[in-house]
């Protein structure tokens, strides 16, 4: 069975329903089973040992009249008296035979088996013994035991000791016996199809939290990520995986949102220089001009332009490092002279704002030297933009005790408000949008160095004290933790 | 020297042929793949800009063809940014490889170090107007007056000497003076020209390294 969407359906094979029905079923009807099969050996056992009292007691009366008849022609004459008032002329029979195991005597049509016979009539002396045998469909019992005849004559030499058997039909005891079984399985049957029933049912309300997140789930579409499970009166074990699924929602809401912001931000991004570009060369052209002003006009589109083409660049890079397109040069390399690199690069321009940049500490680290260049170039970028004059931009190179190493790059200045803080990696974040030197920046320099720090498995992080520091630190994970 | 531009988009070899004509370059445009290669085998060319991405035969198929007769340098232009294509196009035989956007300037001192490839960069006096530089003992003079420049200055002045009459985007400076190989978000260039003008063009009236709006700098005498 399955549905419109091409799923198994709840009452496939596949479905935990079916499933948790059918084995509760299973084991209702075993349980069932074994607890009737007993029932029935219990009173089967029950039935036979009260059948075997009644023919020992029997016995017990028939050896006790033996006494009574001094010779075989004497039992014959009187077999009436012998058989006695007891006698079940119906169920039971009795037979009389002598040390060879012939009968002697007959009460009715009955063979008892020859073996059975000989073999007790061979062990003389021996207690009663209760036999079992089917004879022409019916199911014969029996107890057998020595008597002895004449035993209360008074010339007791004459006693003769004979086999006495006892025997019951229990062919009717059997056809109960039978029609309680046909009944048991009968029950049994219409027991497991109830227990069955019931436990799909159960299966099924139990199972109904499952079938809510699935409708939840069909329902989910990019502009509906908001919707959520309500776990309020979910069992345990389904509070859990809605718990995840639900978290699952509001990263892909998250994510989304910032795609939807990303792409609207970078519309915002290009329209300015696209907007000072139209402008321009639309009012050059609208009239005759000086050789001078369309010198003006096509330097001042060169400048767009090339803020453009720089954005595009950006752009790429972060689209290939999402996509994990970008293979990355392995090697290892002292960070410190790629820090001291970078530092001598910007050397001018921290004279020029009277910045000093002051570098301690040395690890070795195993990365791409470009990209950790690239990264440090715009940390260092940043941190002398915003470091006020005559304050130092400090960078720590740590190793951690992980094997990974650590570099803080840290400056004094206004801080980042603890609201921007999670979002300084963020393309086009800017804490002040309207900020002077926002021409300067593409807005994507803090973006790629998270990038570049998670194409090598590490981290980039931010920190700011009020009015105090600003630090960036770049975490390296150790050497062995690479991601490829 | 003549050079062979096979580009199929017209504006692109438009403004190629013009920048590199008033370069002094000679200069043929093909559209097509099959009509760059007929060209590069018929007549004699100092370097050819090929395009990949050209309609029937592409860039790649062109090199092929071409480097089973001829050894003509080529340099790649392409749109696709990626390693792959890279080492395919470097693998055939090209000679260089650039990505669209790119500045102008940017493609003028490949095609210049193409064309000067295998030509030493003398060792001999540089000099523009009364600025010299004698690179042997690393000494600078302006108007027989000595200058006292930093080592990255010196290195700077001496690509502007080097590349006299060029315009040299801020990127490449970059690259050949600090050896950082990628746009960043800095000033650097600017203040490090700044710098250098100060001390070897501010003293003078005649200004020697001047700067091209939009595009960079270039170090001639006017």
């Amino acid at each position: 069975m399955a549905d419109a969407r091409g799923r198994p359906g709840w009452l496939s094979w596949n479905s935990l329903t079916a499933r948790l029905g059918a084995l509760f079923a299973l084991l209702s009807a075993a349980l069932l089973a074994v607890v009737g099969l007993m029932l029935v050996h219990a009173l089967e056992a029950e039935l036979r040992s009260r059948d075997i009292a009644e023919l020992t007691a029997k016995t017990a009366q028939l050896r006790e009249a033996l006494g009574d008849f001094e010779s075989v022609p004497a039992l014959r004459a009187r077999q009436d008296d012998f058989f006695g008032a007891v006698y079940d002329r119906e169920r039971q029979a009795i037979v009389v035979a002598d040390r060879a195991g012939r009968a002697l005597l007959v009460s009715r049509e009955l063979m008892v088996p020859r073996e059975l016979l000989t073999g007790f009539a061979g062990q003389p002396g021996r207690g009663p013994q209760a036999v079992d045998w089917t004879q022409n469909g019916d199911d014969w019992c029996a107890v057998l035991a020595w008597g002895t005849l004449g035993q209360r004559s008074i010339a007791s030499a004459a006693a003769t000791p004979v086999v006495l058997v006892v025997a019951l039909n229990r062919s009717s005891t059997n056809l109960m016996l039978d029609q309680f079984y046909r009944q048991l399985i009968l029950l049994l049957a219409g027991g497991g199809l109830v227990t069955s029933a019931i436990g799909f049912a159960v299966a099924w309300h139990g199972l109904r939290p499952l079938r809510q997140i699935d409708a939840t789930a069909s329902a989910i579409t990019a502009d509906r990520l908001a919707e959520r499970l309500d776990l309020a009166r979910a069992p345990a074990e389904v509070q859990r995986l809605g718990a995840s699924f639900n978290a699952m929602l509001a990263r892909l809401h998250e994510s989304f949102r910032r795609l939807s912001e990303f792409s609207s931000d970078l519309a915002h991004e290009l329209r300015t220089p696209l907007n000072n570009l139209l402008g321009q060369t639309h009012v050059a052209l609208s009239r005759p001009r000086a050789p001078r002003d369309y010198q003006d006009v096509l330097e001042s589109n060169a400048e767009e332009l090339e803020r453009l083409r720089k954005m595009t660049e950006d752009m790429l890079f972060l689209a290939k490092a999402d996509e994990a397109r970008t293979r990355l040069d392995w090697q290892t390399f002292q960070l410190r002279h790629e820090v001291d690199k970078v530092a001598e690069y910007f050397a001018v321009v921290a004279e020029d704002r009277a910045v000093r940049v002051e570098v301690t500490g040395a690890a070795p680290v195993h990365a791409d030297r470009r990209l950790v260049q690239r990264a440090l170039n715009n940390l260092f970028a940043n941190a002398v933009r915003h470091a006020p004059p005559g304050t130092p931009v400090r960078v720590r190179i740590d190793p951690g005790d992980d094997g990974g190493v650590r570099l803080a790059i840290a400056n004094a200045g206004p801080g980042i408000a603890p609201e921007h803080l999670p979002r300084v990696f963020d393309r086009f974040f800017r804490t002040d949008p309207s900020r002077p030197d926002s021409a300067e920046s593409s807005g994507l320099g803090l973006a790629i160095v998270q990038s570049i720090m998670r194409m090598h498995g590490g981290l980039a992080s931010a920190a700011s004290e009020a009015d105090g520091l600003t630090t960036f630190t770049l975490r390296f994970p150790a050497a062995s933790a690479h991601p490829r | 020297m003549r050079l062979l531009i096979v580009e199929d988009e017209p504006k692109t070899g438009d403004y190629l042929k013009k920048g590199l004509t008033e370069h002094g370059y000679t200069v043929e445009v093909a559209r097509t793949g099959a009509d760059g290669l007929h060209l590069a085998l018929e007549s004699d060319f100092d370097l050819i800009l090929l395009d990949v991405m050209l309609p029937g035969l592409n860039g790649w198929q062109v090199l092929a063809q071409l480097r089973e007769k001829k050894e003509t340098p080529v340099l790649f232009l392409t749109a696709r940014d990626q390693v792959d294509d890279r080492v395919k196009g470097l693998e055939l035989g090209a000679d260089d490889y650039l990505v669209k956007p790119f500045a102008f300037s940017e493609l003028l001192a490949r095609v210049r170090a193409l064309l000067k490839r295998g030509k030493p960069a003398g060792a001999d006096a540089l000099c523009v107007a009364d600025l010299e530089i004698d690179p042997i003992r690393r000494r600078v003079t302006r108007a027989g007056q000595r200058m006292d420049l930093t080592a990255k200055e010196y290195a700077l002045l001496l690509l502007f000497l080097r590349r006299q009459t060029e315009v040299l985007s801020r990127t490449f400076i970059a690259e050949q003076v600090w050896d950082m190989n990628f746009d960043s978000d800095t000033n650097v260039v600017d203040v490090a020209v700044r710098r250098l003008r100060a001390k070897v063009d501010d003293p003078f009236h005649r200004k020697l390294i001047h700067a091209v709006r939009g595009v960079g700098y270039v170090c001639e005498a006017r």
